[in-house]
């Protein structure tokens, strides 16, 4: 087992923080699906996923000789990659929208080439249901539901209230109910 | 617990993230409410769509990038970095600096006499010096061009303008104020090279004849363009040396005589009118007088008037180029 899944062992945050470059390819290769997946969920494009995701290991990497170890390092990386994307969204740093769901769609075909035409369209009704949510609820069912953080984490992540946190995802999973009606059974 | 209660406790209910008493509201209401119940079961099905959701991969080969913008750069690169990066605003701010400054150059250098006079000498003197031993030479390449061309203006006799700059030019000494200037365009030699030898003098009016044919006026070659070019030089050169042999006046009380008479003695002596020039103060007379003959011919002048001669070269060539002056 790698010694960033290890539960962020203090042996491997003493190499981190020292600039051990082995380390932090390790901690990349570990986080790399998570984070860009938080990025691709958000933003819609894998193009933009990669570079936000790039961005969040970067400032993660000039953060880590501060890193205290107070919350876990997958906290602090999802911490980093919300932030990120909540302040893209905001600021109306978007690029490719269009061009993004177009290739969110192509990536639900490529990566499952044998899926017959249904299941495909229930992956692009899904991956359509959660680009439409607010950007708020979004990252708290993207967190809890895709990535499958609990609550406490998401709080921690967002810096929110555990009630908050809990009213958001109640929203955002009545509102999906609502869009994905014809695919419920 | 009411319906609405109940339904906003739902999600969490789901995930058994309520706490004990909460969950027991919640399980008493669904107890009693197919609705909510109905509401939950889809709400589950939901939840159950999303997990299904296949989860995202980052790219091939992103590992390497991001572990490649960490690693530190060299001082170089961020240099480099700091000065062009980003291009789309650094660049053009940067050739737009370098075009100020050139024109900042320009204007200080315009606008700066002794800027200008230090950039004029600095081709001046090199050629000066190098031309120093031909200096002779370059005088008699200039002489036999002023020949050229007044034999020239002599032939268009009908035509008396043109051969005037000729006249002019030779008859520059400086008893004769009233005469037009020649050369206005060539600035005095030591106006120009103050800080020249004198041993170089004439080297330095050629290469001052050179600047001078640089700076003519466009409204001098107006008229003719292909005399008054190659005249320019010549002009000036023949402030610095003069092409006549013998410049000279003579007073006679009868100006028409007098002319009458000078053609004959030119004649008499072997020599050629080359030009003449009649103006109401004086008539110019350019003529060719072979050196043997000479002395005959300034003895029978002395007869016509008061003979005063105004230049005179001390080694007379084989025919010598006489400009005489009757007022």
């Amino acid at each position: 087992m790698r010694e960033a899944e290890a539960g962020d062992a203090p042996r491997f945050l003493d190499r981190l923080r020292a600039g051990d470059t082995d380390a932090f390819e390790e901690l990349v290769i570990t986080y790399q699906h998570r984070v860009f997946g938080v990025a691709v969920r958000m933003l819609g494009s894998a193009a933009e996923a990669q570079e936000v995701a790039q961005e969040a290991f970067l400032r993660a990497h000039r953060g880590l000789p501060e890193f205290r170890g107070d919350a876990k390092l997958s906290t602090w990386l999802y911490a980093i990659t919300s932030r990120l994307c909540l302040n893209r969204l905001a600021t109306g740093e978007r690029r490719l929208r269009r061009q993004g769901e177009e290739t969110l769609l192509r990536l639900a075909d490529n990566d499952r080439p044998d899926a017959a035409v249904e299941r495909r369209e229930l992956e692009a009704a899904l991956h359509r249901a959660i680009a439409e949510l607010p950007e708020e609820r979004r990252i708290v069912v993207v967190l809890r539901d895709l990535e499958g953080l609990p609550y406490e984490e998401i709080a921690e992540v967002l810096e929110l209230e555990l009630g908050t946190v809990r009213s958001r995802l109640h929203r955002a999973r009545a509102d999906l109910k609502d869009k994905l009606e014809r695919f419920l059974p | 617990m009411n319906c609405h209660d109940a339904r906003e406790s739902l999600s969490a209910y789901l995930d058994e993230a309520l706490d004990p008493d909460e969950r027991r509201q919640v399980a008493a209401h669904l107890e009693g409410c197919a609705e909510c119940r109905r509401e939950l079961a889809r709400l589950e099905q939901t939840v159950a769509l999303l997990r299904r959701v296949e989860p995202a991969r980052a790219p091939v080969g992103f590992v390497d990038r991001v572990t490649a913008a960490a690693r530190p750069r060299p001082w170089y690169r961020r240099a480099a970095a700091a000065i062009f990066l980003p291009f789309s605003v650094k660049l053009p701010a940067e050739a737009t600096a370098l075009v100020m400054i050139a024109l900042l150059a320009v204007y200080v250098f315009e606008r700066t006499p002794a800027l200008r006079e230090s950039a004029r000498q600095q081709p001046a003197g090199p050629e000066a010096k190098r031309e120093e031993p031909s200096g002779t030479r370059s005088y008699e390449i200039s002489r036999s061009m002023g020949e050229r061309r007044d034999a020239v203006g002599a032939q268009s006799g009908a035509q008396p303008a043109p051969a005037s700059p000729a006249l002019d030019a030779t008859t520059a000494p400086p008893s004769a104020p009233s005469r037009p200037e020649p050369a206005p365009a060539a600035p005095p030699p030591a106006a120009t090279a103050p800080a020249a030898p004198s041993s170089s003098a004439k080297a330095e009016g050629t290469a001052e004849g050179r600047l001078a044919e640089n700076r003519q006026p466009p409204a001098e070659q107006g008229a003719e363009p292909a005399r008054a070019a190659p005249a320019a030089p010549r002009l000036a050169v023949k402030r610095a040396a003069p092409s006549a042999d013998v410049v000279a006046g003579i007073a006679v009380r009868d100006r028409d005589a007098a002319e009458r008479d000078l053609a004959e003695l030119i004649t008499r002596v072997g020599g050629r009118e080359t030009g003449r020039r009649r103006e109401e103060e004086a008539t110019l007379v350019e003529a060719v007088i072979p050196q043997a003959r000479y002395a005959e011919f300034t003895q029978s002048l002395a007869r016509l008037g008061a003979w005063r001669v105004d230049a005179e070269r001390p080694d007379l060539p084989a025919q010598v180029h006489v400009i005489l002056r009757l007022p």
